[in-house]
């Protein structure tokens, strides 16, 4: 019985070579599989500016003013960062909904976004007359590894204006 | 079993040695090893820096505080067909400015905001830049805070708006960022003022 064991450890089995390469090919496997897993839990990181800056942090830098009256958004971009477009956060009854400003019927929204000192006025009070209030949130416009990318800035950065 | 491990470590001193000597592993020397460790020390250095530096706060284009513009004399004409509206402002500030934004509302309601941009319809006393007024031709800060150039008229064709109840001024700046020159808008001097027909 023992000798059978010790004979049986005196096997060769795979060569080093073929190891080497299938602990390689196994790493980067496993290595690939957790980085597209990983990946897609991780959001994509949006820069604008150069030096690069993440785009969260450039939200702090917007600055505009809203006016709502009879039906029509008013908003004046006063600060030095574009805004690309708005969110348009509306509630009623205790439920929430966002929507872009180019969805609007007949939006006018400039496809540039506002630059600095840009002002848009806009119809909307068909699709937002029965709320209690909205909220105007930036949208900014940065680039990531896949392109140019939007992203809206936290309700931090909102305005919220009462209807 | 006992007696194997025994029996290998008389000949070779230990049993997981006698295991490595006898397949004869060589594996990677201690010198690849390290160049390799810290090849890749270096580069896993290198991508979580250029992610983490973008979350740093930089220094950005703002205009200085203590910016500062008034309007000294307006005049609104509002004769049909000949709508002009004068504007003087005088720099009050600490800081040099070379222009600003200038929105009317021929709304009523003091609460609204002046959307509409007059600056496209300058007549005299500046230049258009983009969406705003300026002074200078983006060169220096022509609007000193003090005597001589501390004054500016301009002039502008209203015609075509309306009844103008409101207009709003923020001023700008040309701040240096390295070698470049940048307009920063000073959102905190922005002023209004209500037009009164005459």
């Amino acid at each position: 019985m023992v000798k059978k064991f010790v004979k049986k450890g005196r096997k060769r089995g795979l060569s080093p070579i073929v190891t080497t390469v299938l602990l390689i090919a196994l790493t980067i496997a496993i290595t690939a599989i957790v980085f597209l897993w990983f990946r897609g839990m991780v959001e994509d990181s949006v820069t604008k500016f150069s030096p690069p800056k993440n785009i969260k942090l450039v939200c702090e830098e917007v600055n505009f003013d809203v006016s709502y009256s009879s039906g029509t958004l008013n908003i004046v971009n006063n600060g030095d960062v574009s805004i690309f477009r708005v969110n348009i956060k509306t509630s009623q009854d205790g439920n929430y909904q966002t929507k872009d400003i180019t969805d609007f019927a007949g939006s006018t929204w400039p496809s540039t976004g506002l630059a600095q000192g840009g002002t848009f006025s806009g119809n909307i009070g068909s699709e937002v007359g029965s709320s209690g209030k909205i909220t105007v949130l930036p949208v900014l416009i940065g680039t990531s590894s896949k392109g140019k990318k939007t992203f809206v800035c936290e309700g931090q950065y909102g305005k919220e204006v009462t209807l | 079993m006992l007696s194997i491990v025994r029996k290998k470590n008389k000949k070779t001193g230990s049993f997981f040695g006698t295991i490595f000597r006898k397949k004869n592993r060589k594996g990677l020397s201690m010198v690849i090893g390290y160049v390799l460790l810290v090849a890749i020390s270096v580069v896993m250095s290198i991508i979580v820096y250029s992610w983490l530096k973008t979350y740093v706060p930089t220094d950005t284009i703002k205009c200085a505080e203590g910016t500062s513009i008034f309007i000294r004399d307006i005049a609104y004409t509002c004769t049909p067909g000949e709508e002009t509206l004068n504007i003087t402002v005088k720099n009050n500030g600490k800081f040099s400015v070379n222009g600003y934004f200038i929105h009317v509302s021929n709304v009523s309601n003091p609460d609204e905001i002046a959307t509409i941009d007059i600056s496209s319809k300058i007549k005299v006393g500046g230049n258009i830049s983009g969406n705003s007024i300026v002074f200078s031709n983006l060169i220096y800060n022509y609007l000193t805070p003090d005597e001589p150039t501390n004054v500016r008229t301009s002039s502008f064709d209203v015609r075509g708006y309306g009844t103008l109840y409101k207009v709003e001024i923020i001023p700008i700046r040309l701040q240096e960022e390295g070698s470049k020159k940048k307009i920063a808008s000073c959102a905190d001097a922005k002023i209004e003022e209500a037009l009164v027909c005459k």
